[in-house]
């Protein structure tokens, strides 16, 4: 493992200042680059301490989220309290996929099939389990009651492809978003909602932690926990500094953390020894 | 986060930093709310803007107030 804070940023020289870039797109001076390396060496004790408060916590915080006692071993968790924060073993997240908010009734089917190969490649992966209710995709609400996410359209005007949210999110904020530019990326349609989806059933992006290209965009660490080692090729990792793929798909690391989460799939079958 | 620290929600509002950090994220419009699109892909309103800016930026302010509750 390499220490990121030691890694050297990309420079920039604006009308003869050294700017070092961050965060994608934020620029320190050296002075404030300095302050920068601090807090984020101050983040990682933190996260350190995190990882020996998870290993004592037990219990559940309700709303179907359940923090998980162990520390669970290429994936990113939430910690919340001390806690990896999970959807409770046995919901079943009901989504839809708003019609009427779609312009065009070709990126609706779209979306309904790529939500389906999504949702079956994560229900293959793990013991999470995921239903489809058609009967709210014709809603005129933006929010049906009978889903625990909606999935819907909305022009960002290309800010992101698509978004998404957390299990410990509040509940009107649980809904997958999907831009126009969804229907023209270069990435796989299906492995963009695989993504979003990692983030829904509590995944964090893999290139924020140390080891990943100083290249990729930082974020804040505070309140996860490594559940694998580094994977560059992550379902979670966006394409930067070389790493990363436009499959987005779920890389046997991706597995062996999410199932340290959620456990092994349930629509397979167990042997179990006599 | 903020809640549990009086007064620090006023005072990072304020900061030219953070302003200046915050309005670099493009804004989106959702149902009349206000989002910045943060970490890429995801949705952050004020509040969880400036949780993310001062655990990145200011950490201590988090600390001193978790001393100030003691
Ligand atoms: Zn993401």
């Amino acid at each position: 493992m390499t220490d990121s804070s030691e890694v050297r940023r990309p420079e920039i020289v604006i009308d003869g200042q050294v700017f070092y870039r961050v965060e994608g797109d934020l620029l320190l001076d050296a002075d404030e680059l300095d302050v920068y390396i601090e807090a984020q060496k101050a983040l990682r004790a933190q996260r350190e301490a995190a990882r020996q408060l998870a290993r004592t916590g037990v219990g559940t915080i309700g709303s179907g989220i359940s923090p998980l006692g162990q520390p669970s071993s290429g994936l990113l968790g939430i910690m919340q309290d001390g806690r990896i924060v999970r959807w409770e073993p046995g919901t079943v997240l009901k989504y839809c996929v708003l019609r009427k908010t779609f312009p065009e009734r070709e990126w609706y089917e779209s979306v309904v099939e790529n939500m389906r190969r999504a949702t079956d490649d994560w229900s293959a992966t793990c013991g999470v389990q995921f239903e489809h209710v058609e009967t709210a995709d014709d809603s005129d609400a933006l929010r049906p009651p009978e889903v625990v996410f909606p999935v819907r359209h909305l022009d960002s005007g290309g800010q992101f492809i698509a978004a998404a949210f957390f299990p410990n999110d509040p509940e009107n904020r649980r809904r997958v978003f999907i831009d126009p530019s969804y229907q023209t990326t270069s990435f796989d349609r299906v492995g963009v909602l695989r993504h979003e989806l990692g983030h829904a059933i509590g995944f964090r992006h893999e290139h924020i932690r140390s080891g990943a290209p100083a290249v990729c965009p930082d974020e804040s660490t505070e309140g996860t926990v490594d559940l694998t080692q580094y994977d560059p090729q992550s379902v979670m990792h966006y394409f930067c500094g070389g790493l990363g793929s436009r499959e987005l798909a779920i890389s046997e690391i991706d597995r062996v953390g999410a199932q340290k989460v959620y456990g092994p799939p349930l629509t397979g079958f167990n042997l179990l020894a006599a | 986060m903020l809640d549990r620290h009086p007064g620090l929600r006023d005072s990072v509002a304020s900061l030219p930093e953070f302003i200046a950090w915050n309005d670099s994220f493009p804004l989106v419009e959702v149902d009349a709310e206000s989002f910045r699109v943060a970490r890429g892909d995801q949705l952050m309103d004020r509040d969880q803007m400036m949780v993310e800016w001062i655990r990145l930026f200011r950490p201590q302010l988090f600390e001193e107030g978790a001393e100030n509750d003691r």
